[in-house]
């Protein structure tokens, strides 16, 4: 039958039907059209839009949206558009399973990213390794994210805590005061904050005089400013996030804690120094921020921002956020492995992520993908208040101290609990 | 004994512990009175109504919502009069449109009802002023700390207190006082007799809900620039209030007000000691007292043992 039909193509139907397929083809626009009828790559992001973290997930899928914007202007990725699923976690680990499961299941994701604080994050580890998907961890800093929850398929784009402490607490040792007092919110990310910060401490010569655990979701601080005040320290480590730092600043100032204890925030998140305004944001002798637009001599920064606010001229917060430029670093580098290997296959864009250096990482030094514990290895930055007179707006916060390179002061193969597996196949 | 002079400054003081122990006592007593406000409310619609009310703490919340809304655009104290009466308004509408159809039924009933009034409100406020929080500023007279000689303290924290004991007293005195308040006393010993002598008991109820929202209302106003506004913050209020109540003793006006100094006290004494339990505290001494006072330090039989 086969064969019948064959015949009864003639040789002159066979060339005017490839002529007209060329011609059809040819015609402007016609290739587009077929293209957009591929499906999309999909990217699910599990990030937070509510619950203590809440106001992290408008930042970050700004981030998500300008490096996806990046592919989608100029074609797509591998001939294809891309698509992001977005799920808020609610700041809620089981909930960012169901809603992973969801999108894995229903919409057929072809990879993740993920926000939410640690507890989600830790979850979402496990998740992507046994589901066997990439997922590109985009917000928190808890330490065991690289180290026991380490596998081959979770990324982990923010600096850890262990490279903050390293970072901030010698520092501070040296220049601000050597009687210390911690706030520590009383869960992984803080327990293990607050942890690394002690070992530097120490190695500095400096002394601790007390900490209080901070349960989440404390509303009132009364109680634990007179407390600190009572232990007469030199400098308060405030290693509390989300909401509940908000309102601990807020009530740091209300209780003017500041006037005679000089508070270090080894980690603030823009976000939680727009909410509470540039005032009261002012009570730190010291902030340690993952990044800024206001860090000085950096190629590219102004393009990045320029591309925020044309994207999202009217989101939440008026400049992009460390979290805003994370998620963008996570999305970007995925995109890019894809784009690299020329295939969406999950152990081939592994190994393109695995060991990687960007140059474009706006920051000093290049960022390096290490290969034993998938931690993206970053420079980390400490700032000051800016002085209201010398402020050009209100995002313009930040008085650039200075930085240290991550591949000095990141956690070292030694020292990390991070053990991955082998990928089928290897 | 030792005593603390007020006049000697904080930084000269020798005995650090002692003077801990009376700011964590002046914290814990202002603390006090925000709670005993937030309770008030409750304990009347128990007492009166008859009815445990899981809508006390979204009333709240919507308290604290509309100061945030009526702040921006009238200033502090329009908010404070202003805020509790749309709040006493829509208890009002609340309990004419559906808690009335629960009276005489299953005290469950009620519950039931109430809780998923305060689930529907949550969400509408996530509708209506979105999922994050916002920070409102204390006005700006008492913005800032004031030096009390053996510390700093918060000026608005004093102003809470001040507005605090002036609600709670306004409240005595209407109870105490005035006719209606005698009949709403009544209510909270014998309501079914209250009707019987000739008052009228739907009114009766109408006005203890609207006026018991209200009071949730102005409690909402006066803690949203301490722990700013956010849509689950009515929980902040409604299990605090339920376990004073439960310790004071259920439709009692001066167990209230033990028992929201009672929590406020051991809150901020627990941070002294054992910082970890500060949250557990309040379940803690309201199950060491029900084992000496099923009824609450002041209570009397109530439809909780029904």
């Amino acid at each position: 039958m086969g064969r019948k039909i064959e015949n009864e193509i003639s040789r002159r139907a066979f060339l005017k039907g490839t002529a007209a397929g060329i011609a059809f083809l040819t015609v402007p626009g016609v290739p587009t059209l077929l293209r957009a009828q591929q499906p999309p790559i999909k990217l699910g992001a599990v990030i937070p839009l509510s619950g203590n973290y809440g106001f992290l997930g408008a930042s970050e899928r700004c981030g998500i949206g300008i490096a996806v914007d990046e592919f989608n202007s100029k074609g797509g990725l591998l001939g294809r558009k891309i698509e992001v699923l977005e799920e808020d976690c609610a700041t809620d680990a089981p909930l960012a399973i169901r809603k992973a499961q969801r999108l894995l299941q229903a919409e057929k994701v072809d990879f993740f990213l993920n926000g939410g604080g640690s507890s989600p994050s830790a979850a979402m580890a496990d998740f992507a390794k046994k589901e066997g998907v990439i997922n590109m961890c985009i917000d928190p800093n808890s330490d065991i994210l690289t180290g026991e929850k380490a596998n081959r398929y979770f990324f982990m784009i923010p600096v850890l805590n262990y490279q903050i402490a390293h970072t901030i607490a010698p520092y501070v040792a040296d220049n601000i005061g050597k009687k210390w007092y911690y706030f520590t919110h009383d869960y992984s990310w803080g327990w293990t904050l607050t942890e690394s910060c002690r070992k530097f401490m120490k190695q500095k010569g400096a002394q601790e005089v007390g900490e209080l655990k901070i349960p989440l979701n404390t509303r009132d601080y009364s109680s634990f400013l007179i407390k600190v005040r009572g232990a007469k320290p030199e400098v308060l480590m405030v290693n509390v996030a989300g909401v509940d730092f908000t309102s601990m600043v807020e009530q740091i100032y209300e209780f003017g804690l500041h006037k005679n204890i000089k508070i270090v925030v080894p980690l603030e998140d823009f976000e939680d120094a727009w909410a509470v305004g540039p005032e009261k944001n002012s009570i730190f002798a010291l902030m340690g921020v993952e990044w800024h637009y206001a860090i000085p001599g950096v190629p590219g920064i102004k393009e990045f921002v320029d591309k925020y606010k044309k994207l999202y001229p009217r989101a939440p917060y008026p400049c992009p956020t460390t979290n805003s430029f994370n998620a963008y670093t996570g999305a970007r580098e995925l995109l890019l492995a894809v784009e690299r290997v020329g295939t969406l296959e999950t152990l081939k864009v592994i190994k393109a992520l695995e060991g990687h250096t960007f140059k474009n990482s706006l920051k000093h030094n290049p960022t390096s993908i290490r290969e034993w514990d998938h931690q993206f290895v970053q420079d980390f930055y400490f700032f000051r208040p800016k002085k209201k007179k010398d402020m050009k707006d209100w995002t313009d916060i930040y008085e650039y101290v200075g930085y240290e390179k991550g591949s000095e002061k990141a956690i070292t193969r030694d020292l990390s609990q991070a053990k991955m597996e082998k990928l089928p196949g290897e | 004994m030792r005593l603390l002079p007020a006049c000697r400054p904080y930084r000269r003081i020798d005995m650090p512990d002692a003077f801990e122990f009376l700011s964590q006592g002046i914290n814990g007593v202002v603390m006090g009175l925000l709670l005993s406000t937030i309770a008030v409310g409750f304990t009347l619609m128990l007492g009166v109504i008859g009815i445990i009310n899981f809508a006390h703490g979204i009333l709240f919340a919507l308290g604290a919502y509309f100061a945030f809304t009526i702040k921006s655009l009238f200033g502090f104290w329009a908010a404070l009069i202003l805020s509790p009466i749309i709040v006493g308004i829509i208890g009002i509408i609340i309990e004419r449109l559906a808690i009335k159809r629960m009276y005489g039924k299953d005290v469950l009933f009620c519950l039931l009802l109430t809780f998923g009034i305060a689930m529907s409100v949550e969400e509408l406020i996530r509708m209506v002023w979105g999922k994050l929080g916002h920070s409102i500023a204390a006005p700006s007279f008492v913005s800032g700390s004031i030096d009390l000689g053996f510390m700093l303290y918060s000026k608005y924290r004093l102003l809470l207190a001040g507005l605090s004991a002036l609600i709670l007293f306004l409240v005595w005195l209407f109870l105490e006082k005035t006719s209606y308040g005698a009949v709403v006393k009544a209510g909270a010993q014998d309501s079914e007799m209250v009707g019987v002598l000739g008052n009228n008991i739907n009114r009766l109820r109408t006005f203890v809900f609207g006026f018991g929202s209200a009071l949730a209302g102005i409690a909402g106003v006066i803690a949203a620039p301490l722990w700013s506004v956010r849509p689950g913050m009515g929980n902040d209020a409604i299990m605090p209030a339920f376990v004073i109540v439960v310790l004071g003793g259920v439709g009692s006006f001066w167990g209230t007000v033990i028992g929201g100094l009672a929590v406020g006290l051991s809150i901020s004494l627990a941070v002294m000691f054992l910082p970890r339990v500060s949250d557990l505290v309040m379940y803690i001494l309201a199950a060491v007292v029900l084992l000496f006072w099923p009824r609450g330090i002041m209570g009397e039989k109530s439809l909780l043992e029904e």
